[in-house]
């Protein structure tokens, strides 16, 4: 795959840190830090799919909301309610 | 029709397969901030970067607001917003959250970006089919909320 070559500016104490755990685990210093941002992201990605399922399953009228306030934020739970509607009008303006 | 369009709703349509037909029957407005953002998007070549270059290179009537709305939201939301209320037309936001936020504090209604494809649907210059496959060609690249609201909105209109 393209890789492209960036700077990236870090505190000392962190570099050695980071380049601890990287002889650790027998890996360069760019291994450790791509590895550590792909979890990162791999876990940020998990909580939006989780998200989306829980939107989806209470769109669809398969969860109740108090289920559903167990994994979206009261704003959020505010947002999915609003676009529920902002979409069927949209829809219902065609429609009619 | 002249809309004006967030970063996000113009993003949508371009990944859509009708965005030349939808900048031929309509006079779409952007803002300086749209643009700037668009030119980040640009910077990078994933789908949303070729897309960004894509709008960039249309020619898009520029404009920005002449007074600012105080309202909690990003800078280039507020603008489109304002812009919008100034020339009296529709906006077009794919974030439900801005969408609400200016509903709420200023009464202010916005259309989804999948709104121009059902109208082209009502007009008959495109089939369910295809209005289905558009709103999952814009789907494909929304975050967590505006996936399951695009997927909702495919579940009413195959009923339509």
């Amino acid at each position: 795959m393209e890789t492209t070559q960036f700077c990236l500016r870090m505190e000392p104490e962190l570099i050695r840190k980071v380049d601890e755990e990287a002889e650790k685990a027998y890996k360069t210093r760019t291994e450790l830090i791509k590895e550590a941002l792909l979890r990162l992201l791999e876990e940020r990605n998990e909580k939006e799919r989780l998200k989306k399922l829980a939107a989806e399953l209470w769109l669809k009228g398969e969860i109740s909301e108090s289920k559903l306030k167990k994994i979206l934020t009261e704003e959020e739970i505010k947002d999915i309610k609003f676009g529920k509607h902002w979409i069927e009008e949209a829809i219902h303006e065609i429609g009619s | 029709m002249r809309l004006v369009a967030d970063t996000g709703a113009i993003l949508s349509l371009a990944c859509s397969q009708y965005f030349n037909v939808i900048l031929d029957n309509n006079k779409v407005i952007i803002t300086k901030s749209v643009v700037n953002e668009l030119q980040e998007f640009a910077k990078y070549n994933d789908i949303l970067g070729i897309k960004a270059k894509e709008i960039l290179g249309k020619k898009l009537t520029l404009k920005n607001p002449n007074k600012s709305i105080l309202i909690n939201l990003e800078q280039t939301e507020s603008e489109v917003f304002a812009l919008a209320m100034e020339e009296k037309c529709l906006a077009f936001t794919d974030d439900a959250h801005a969408a609400r936020i200016v509903y709420e504090k200023l009464k202010f209604d916005t259309k989804p970006s999948f709104y121009l494809l059902l109208l082209l649907y009502k007009k008959r210059k495109i089939s369910k089919e295809n209005l289905i496959k558009g709103v999952q060609l814009i789907l494909a690249n929304r975050n967590w909320l505006s996936g399951a609201l695009w997927e909702y909105a495919i579940s009413i209109i195959e009923h339509l």
